[in-house]
């Protein structure tokens, strides 16, 4: 919700496990609607999510840390490219032959070719929702 | 108000490598995937990352997001510091607590606790509370009736300051 000086601050409820994401929906904004009747701000925007957490869990089994980012670069049939930044990717996947040795993962790499294909071949799209295509490359980048 | 949904929906994975450290992946799937075939499209990815990264995949969530295309303008004085903070009750006897930010004065009483006998509220806490709501404790029991309704103050941040406030020299 914003208010006459432009900030902004959150109103969060929980929901009833397993309710569609449409209707979830649906009631969020009419209840944005009720709260608006009732407070000088104005809803700008509203979300749901749902969580999951995987039990039991593995410790890391190692060979990347978080701020190592695999960047991977996908093709649409438009212009547009998609980008899905991976943290951890291990460095020992990284290419050693042809110019970019070091920088960029190799393509060939099973695991590399398992998640890239699990992309493009299953429903992620872009983020305006344009279809992914083709993977094109993926590269390291560190971030903080 | 207008809403309208965002063409995608985002997955963010949270992955712990050996060292404690935290990253995120994300990535989006059109707006009409049902919650279902989400989660079951990122459990196939959930070995996948794991095997590229050495991560432990701690889990993931699914967003649908929409927003409002013409907003209006908010009132004159508004503030979301100033709070209206619902205190309710759960079939479990724990109670729930709900904000709503920049709490109107016109549905305050005079010793700055909020009229549930106006109409504006009584509709909203219809939307909480009814046996139509979908809204629950963060444990997922029922919301059964309200147990207070009062005006609360947050501390102003930084950023909310006014940006003029050093306008006299100080």
């Amino acid at each position: 919700m914003r208010d006459e000086t432009g900030s902004s601050a959150l109103m969060r409820g929980s929901l009833q496990p397993d309710t569609p994401a449409t209707a979830a929906l649906d009631q969020i904004i009419s209840l944005a609607g009720a709260a608006s009747a009732i407070s000088g701000c104005i809803p700008v925007r509203v979300s749901v999510s749902y969580r999951i957490s995987i039990m039991p869990r593995s410790a890391p089994s190692g060979g990347g840390i978080a701020r190592d980012q695999g960047v991977f670069v996908f093709s649409s049939s438009s212009d547009v490219h998609t980008i899905i930044p991976v943290s951890g990717v291990k460095r020992s996947k990284l290419s050693d032959v042809g110019c970019f040795a070091s920088e960029v993962f190799e393509p060939t790499d099973a695991d590399i070719a398992a998640f890239s294909s699990e992309i493009v071949s299953g429903i992620w799209v872009g983020p305006f929702g344009e279809p992914i295509d083709a993977f094109d490359i993926a590269y390291l980048r560190q971030v903080r | 108000m207008a809403f309208a949904s965002k063409p995608t929906g985002d997955l963010v994975f949270d992955l712990l490598d050996e060292t404690g450290d935290h990253g995120k992946t994300k990535a989006h799937f059109p707006i009409a995937t049902t919650v279902a075939n989400v989660f079951t499209a990122a459990d196939a990815l959930v070995p996948l990352l794991q095997a590229l990264t050495g991560c432990t995949v701690l889990g993931y969530s699914a967003s649908y997001g929409s927003r409002d295309t013409a907003p209006a303008a908010p009132a004159a004085g508004s503030r979301v510091e100033n709070k209206g903070l619902f205190v309710f009750n759960l079939a479990n006897t724990l109670t729930s607590r709900m904000e709503v930010p920049g709490i109107l004065q016109a549905v305050l009483l005079e010793e700055g606790l909020i009229d549930v006998e106006n109409s504006d509220v009584a509709a909203f806490l219809t939307a909480v509370i009814s046996g139509s709501s979908i809204f629950r404790g963060v444990d997922a029991s029922d919301i059964v009736s309200v147990r207070s309704a009062y005006q609360h103050f947050r501390a102003t941040t930084r950023r909310q300051l006014p940006s003029g406030r050093s306008a006299f020299g100080g």
